[in-house]
């Protein structure tokens, strides 16, 4: 079975985007100190603009199930987790940093979702792909963390 | 005795936090190095010897499975080898185990767990004396 989310799909089955919008939580909880709540659909005009580009990350995985996890936030965003994450929030963090930081987390989202549907099957991840994007990609999932938008789709074979 | 650590993550600023970690505890830490992969971190471990490995498991080049192979491969009696890792399946907590990993640690992680396993690993060296 596959299912491919993007903005043209219908909206995903609760079961089905349950778990991710619970390992976004708990990754935003438990090593960036933030708070992620489930955020409106429409939320995902304010992902990327002119002047305000937003990074996405994906993540492939293969194991009983292949697909992608794609994890699209603010660069803002991106600054704010890597201060949180570092404890220090008087740091100053590169582009390289922040790319870094932005593909961490879709990593940490990837694997605690995986381990959370499937612990007794292995997964091997691939290294996190981060671009820069100027316009809003499609999203199947909306958040927000510490009130920025944050979006997810993903692919399963 | 201080203890020198070998951190093994392609994520530099995961790199960061977990030395961050260590720096935060009250143990007497020695040389912290680090590597982006397993490859670059058996040519570390072939130059300098160190205590503790804290590695990643999805990596380039080489990833920690990979590279706790090799390091189990040359029978290292007293080198304290812990994941961390998104993979929290119980298959890969079983593999790594079997290659004589120690502690397994799910990312995300609290600071504390590192914290905790290394004064384990302190008591049982002391008992073993």
């Amino acid at each position: 079975m596959e299912s491919l989310m993007n903005s043209c799909a219908p909206v995903p089955p609760r079961a089905e985007s349950a778990p991710i919008e619970q390992a976004v939580t708990n990754v935003a909880e438990r090593s960036f100190f933030a708070f992620a709540e489930a955020a409106d659909p429409s939320a995902a005009a304010a992902l990327a603009a002119p002047g305000a580009p937003a990074l996405t990350s994906v993540v492939r995985f293969t194991g009983p199930s292949r697909g992608e996890m794609r994890v699209t936030m603010p660069v803002t965003l991106a600054r704010e987790l890597a201060q949180q994450f570092s404890g220090d929030p008087t740091l100053e963090f590169s582009e390289a940093d922040l790319i870094d930081m932005a593909g961490e987390f879709a990593n940490m989202v990837t694997g605690a979702w995986l381990t959370a549907t499937d612990a007794a099957s292995t997964f091997d991840l691939t290294a996190p792909a981060v671009t820069r994007d100027s316009v809003p990609p499609p999203v199947a999932l909306m958040m927000q963390i510490n009130g920025q938008p944050v979006g997810l789709s993903w692919r399963v074979e | 005795m201080p203890l020198h650590i070998l951190i093994v993550d392609d994520s530099a600023m995961m790199r960061a936090v977990i030395k961050r970690a260590l720096q935060q505890t009250d143990l007497d830490i020695g040389v912290v190095l680090e590597a982006a992969h397993g490859r670059a971190a058996l040519d570390i471990l072939d130059r300098q010897p160190v205590d503790a490995v804290l590695t990643d498991i999805n990596m380039p080049v080489m990833n920690g499975i990979e590279l706790l192979r090799a390091i189990d491969a040359r029978n290292p009696e007293h080198l304290l080898r812990i994941v961390v890792s998104t993979d929290g399946s119980t298959l890969r907590r079983e593999e790594a185990i079997d290659l004589g990993v120690s502690a397994y640690i799910e990312k995300p992680f609290q600071p504390e767990v590192v914290r905790g396993i290394f004064d384990e690993f302190l008591r049982a060296r002391a008992a073993a004396r």
